[in-house]
């Protein structure tokens, strides 16, 4: 039997529909409910992230600050460079386009892109090259539709105009580094951006800097710069201020060139009446220039592993043992004391004495005979000196040490400063031990010997110290900032301050020794003399246990009214007043005399900005 | 006669529809608009062509007698089949990716009209059948009817419409008389494969199951059946899981139930959905206005996604007018399922009811990030032309049996 025809049966509802509809309607309250949930309860939380999602804030890197000497010549620009950059999310074969471009340029490989940054949503180009030829450039531009996604991106580039003189001075820029990026994040800085790492680039950075720009950018899933977000007028970057260094780039470069080839020494010039610095040296050198361009492996490499340190700052970072020409030091120290006049003669030298069971040397072994201190002085007599250290005692030499600034950093804005050593009783104590050592220990301190270790600069702001008659200055290097909208230019506060613990009368005696060891006639500093200027400098040769005797010279001129104090050291050098004494009287002639080669003198700053 | 007709047509299904399609043919436009390819900023004017060919379908389902659709209903059932399986066969030209065919320069998705021609047979099938009486040999013949093109679909693949064909099958059943105790041994096995992770809620389940066989007492062979089925599946889905399933089949089938867990796969459509429905807030960003879709965040948002633009750009309140809108058209949908008092016609409604629902809900839910991802499309909203065609042609249907609804 067919049950069923067409016709046959009959629907009878029975209530089904009732189930079927609240079915339904549960099903559709639920939607309902998750919509309210999405919309109306975390709208607002929505709605943030979707803006974040189209909004990319690009932002402008400030140029940085200029750079200028004190005459105004310019030494640092910025200069435009091309970085080609990949935007991964247009390219579709990543490999196939590296392994073409990298048949033009020679390219690091980028860190492979992991596959979240292809879709994350504001990520921005990945740099692949920076600092490229012109060539590459226009290759680059000319083959776009064979490289999608490959862009060229201008970004300035630091430019040291005079390549590697000054370089520990002015520093130099370079990538931010990991850890700077943790530490600076907050003001501004960003991944790949550039930052001071040493010199006035990193003490000066924060108002080096300026502050960035910011382009608001719609982008799409993709990244893809759709335009600019409209209302939002881009920030325009503020440039960061232009300094202006104490340094005269003339005198550094003749400072720079009085160094022989090879040669490894420090030299500091300064102003002893204001504490700028005109010139500082530090050989070998190096040049920044190399730090802002893409810096190869290999640049890497030769210059760490370079045995010299070529980055190591000299002048305030190493610490050499003065030699004699701290002999200035025992002898304004015993002066002060009262334990002698200027006509007291101790026991007249005879090349060596025993102290204990020890014989102590003169440097010259025939001995000077009997002495005063300014004779002691000129011919740099170490009998004399060990004489008075011995009844001076450690702890009095060393708090006059303290009184002319060395033992101590001053506060010079240049990063790394070294405060050298003065060793007293509680040194000795904490090293060896208390009474485990011999008080003898000063008879080697009072000859610029032993542990004693002071700075390039210390010993230039001390010689400036007796030149002045004890005025003591901060060294710095910045003479001023420039306000970004005038040109008017806010000067460094210069902390001077007199020296109260040393009287004017010792200075005077010990200026005036100072100024016979250049000019008489067994002085062992006549290499330095000038004529016409009354030069006054104490000479070093200190005794080295890793080779050769360093030569060191530190000097003042004129000696009435110094304008220039001076501090030189050449490593393994051999006699102070031989090797050192000439250069300084090269640079000294040249700043008191303004006598500069043209090739020294700099044209005027070029008009190109970036 | 002609009067009558009239008075029994249904205006608030027709109009909700002509609403729906008209909304669609906007939100396609504002999906598209700002799409770089041309092609793309185009298809609103080719939802506009297929809207005018599903209206003529829609007529044309509404005037045929549905008498001629019952006794057409397997051979309908039989081409329907044979059009899927010849996508296998057909040269690609013909077809794309196993789910098109080209005519001209359209596509047409066969599995779209299969869905009709499977609510037909299995229509006409349990009208024939006293579903109530609880005969197991009865309940064979409709499963296989909807496996057939279900398995068919899932090898093109496409689950959600394989899961639309399983879906159809079990409020029909009900409607033809099968008790909710028969209807839940039946689908029983399923929801074992689901709770057989968690140890306890198996248990639980089991336990559940149990007592309503113990409570409901079918016959001998029904109660063996299940306990079969049930234990079997139970023991065999942790095994095949981890001996049978490779990692990265079980990672899939992981991000496909929780696509949250997988933000940069399966999971970014879902997270970029909710951003957009979520940014709409209570008002919306306005019409054109939507920042995640104008800007191609938002991927497959005219047609898998489309909910998302309306939502974005209309807010809550847009997006409760075009839920209830849908709600009002599946009531009216099923208050002719109600009434119509021949059997075949009133399983077909309700065929045809259960299809729209299960689109907008699993669609929606898709959307708002509830429900898994299967690819579905919303019921005249998103841009396609098969789907649309079959949707008017299902309206077609409902309204012709609304007009007959007092007729046998």
């Amino acid at each position: 039997m067919r049950t069923g025809s067409y016709q046959g049966r009959r629907f009878y509802v029975e209530g089904k529909d009732r189930t079927v509809l609240w079915g339904i309607i549960v099903l559709f309250l639920l939607l309902g409910m998750r919509l309210f949930s999405l919309q109306v309860i975390k709208g607002e939380h929505y709605l943030q992230i979707s803006e974040e999602n189209r909004i990319r804030l690009v932002p402008i890197e400030a140029p940085r600050g200029l750079i200028f000497d004190r005459n105004g010549t310019l030494l640092v620009e910025n200069f435009p460079s091309y970085t080609v950059s990949i935007l991964p999310q247009e390219v579709s074969n990543i490999d196939a386009t590296l392994e073409r471009l990298g048949s033009v340029i020679d390219l690091q490989r980028p860190q492979p892109v992991p596959l979240h940054d292809r879709r994350s949503f504001n990520f921005a180009p990945i740099k692949l090259k920076r600092d490229v030829s012109f060539d590459i450039v226009s290759y680059v531009e000319e083959h776009r539709l064979e490289l999608p996604g490959v862009l060229c991106q201008v970004e300035p580039k630091r430019r040291y105009n005079c390549g590697p003189a000054g370089a520990h001075v002015l520093g130099y820029t370079g990538e931010i580094s990991e850890r700077e990026l943790k530490r600076y994040y907050a003001r501004g800085y960003l991944s790949g951006w550039a930052i001071g790492k040493e010199g006035v680039e990193r003490s000066y950075e924060g108002d080096l800097k300026g502050s960035n720009g910011l382009r608001y950018l719609e982008v799409d899933a993709r990244g893809r710069e759709v335009g600019l977000l409209a209302g939002k007028d881009p920030i325009s970057p503020v440039p960061g201020k232009n300094l202006h260094l104490t340094i005269d780039i003339r005198l550094q470069r003749v400072a720079e060139e009085v160094f022989e080839e090879g040669w490894i020494g420090a030299l500091v010039a300064l102003d002893p009446q204001t504490g700028e610095i005109l010139a500082m040296v530090s050989k070998p050198a190096f040049d920044p220039n190399q730090f802002s361009a893409v810096m190869t492996a290999e640049n890497w490499e030769k210059i760490y592993t370079d045995p010299c340190h070529p980055l190591l700052n000299r002048a305030v970072s190493s610490s050499y043992p003065p030699g004699s020409t701290l002999k200035i030091l025992t002898a304004a120290a015993g002066l002060e004391v009262g334990l002698i006049s200027t006509k007291t003669r101790f026991q007249p030298c005879t090349g060596e004495m025993k102290f204990g069971n020890r014989v102590f040397h003169c440097w010259v072994p025939e001995g000077h005979g009997a002495m005063t201190v300014r004779g002691a002085l000129i011919q740099s007599c170490d009998v004399f000196f060990y004489q008075l250290g011995q009844r001076l005692g450690v702890d009095t030499w060393s708090q006059y040490a303290a009184f002319f600034g060395l033992g101590n950093t001053m506060g010079i804005d240049l990063g790394g400063e070294e405060g050298g050593l003065v060793p007293d009783s509680d040194y000795y104590n904490r090293l060896l031990g208390k009474r485990k050592w011999s008080p003898n220990v000063i008879l080697n301190l009072a000859v610029g010997q032993g542990e004693l270790l002071v700075t390039p600069l210390q010993l230039a702001v001390f010689a400036g110290i007796i030149g002045t008659e004890g005025t003591w200055c901060q060294p710095h290097v910045l003479k001023g900032i420039e306000l970004s909208q005038s040109n008017a230019m806010i000067e460094k506060n210069v902390l001077v301050k007199h020296v109260p613990e040393v009287s004017k009368e010792t200075l005077k005696t010990m200026k005036k020794a100072m100024v016979d060891v250049v000019n008489s006639t067994w002085g062992t500093g006549k290499a330095a003399a000038i004529e016409g200027v009354a030069v006054g400098g104490k000479t070093g040769t200190s005794q080295n246990p890793h080779g050769d005797d360093h030569a060191l010279f530190m000097c003042f001129a004129p000696a009435d009214d110094p304008v220039i104090a001076l501090a030189v050291i050449v490593e393994n050098g051999g006699k102070g007043g031989r090797v050192a004494a000439p250069l300084a009287k090269r640079v000294i002639e040249a700043y008191l005399f303004d006598r500069y080669e043209e090739k020294y003198v700099y044209g005027q700053p070029t008009t190109e900005k970036f | 006669m002609a009067n009558r007709r009239l008075r029994n047509f249904d205006f608030v299904l027709s109009v909700s529809v002509i609403i729906l399609a008209c909304f669609g043919v906007l939100i396609i436009f504002s999906a598209t608009h700002t799409n770089s390819s041309p092609a793309e900023r185009s298809l609103y004017q080719k939802q506009i062509v297929w809207l005018v060919i599903g209206f003529a379908g829609l007529a044309l389902m509404s005037a045929i007698p549905h008498k001629i659709f019952y006794l057409l209903s397997y051979i309908m059932y039989l081409a329907a089949l044979l059009s899927l399986a010849g996508l296998f066969f057909v040269p690609a030209s013909f077809s794309e990716a196993f789910r098109w065919y080209r005519i001209g320069p359209l596509s047409f998705q066969p599995s779209e009209l299969a869905k009709i021609a499977t609510i037909f047979a299995v229509a006409r099938y349990l009208s024939t059948r006293e579903i109530e009486k609880g005969k197991l040999g009865d309940l064979f013949v409709p499963l296989f009817l909807v496996a057939v093109p279900a398995l068919l679909v899932l090898r093109q693949p496409d689950l959600g419409t394989a899961l639309v064909f399983v879906a159809i099958l079990f409020p029909m059943l009900y409607w033809s008389g099968l008790g909710v105790a028969r209807l839940f041994f039946l689908v029983s096995p399923g929801v074992n494969v689901l709770l057989s992770f968690n140890w306890i809620a198996w248990t639980c389940f089991m336990f559940v199951l149990f007592g309503s066989l113990y409570v409901v007492k079918p016959k001998v062979s029904i109660i063996f059946a299940v306990v079969l089925v049930n234990v079997s599946v139970g023991l065999a889905t942790p095994y095949l899981w981890n001996n049978v399933l490779h990692e990265y089949q079980r990672k899939r089938v992981i991000a496909f139930v929780n696509p949250e867990k997988d933000p940069l796969g399966m999971g970014y459509q879902v997270i970029q959905s909710k951003v957009a429905v979520g940014s709409g807030s209570f008002t919306g960003k306005g019409f054109l206005q939507g920042t995640q879709t104008k800007l191609d965040f938002l991927p497959k948002q005219h047609t898998d996604f489309i909910f998302a633009v309306v939502a974005e750009e209309f807010g809550f309140l847009g997006s409760v007018l075009i839920l209830s809108i849908f709600g009002l058209m599946v009531y009216r949908g099923l208050r002719i399922a109600a009434q119509v008092r021949n059997s075949y016609a009133s399983l077909v409604a309700i065929g045809v009811v259960t299809v729209f629902v299960f689109h907008i809900v699993v669609n929606i839910g898709m959307t708002l990030g509830i429900m898994p991802v299967v690819g579905l499309p919303l019921p005249f909203l998103s841009y396609g032309g098969s789907s649309l065609l079959a949707n008017m042609c299902m309206v077609g249907l409902l309204l012709n049996i609304g007009v007959r609804r007092y007729a046998y």
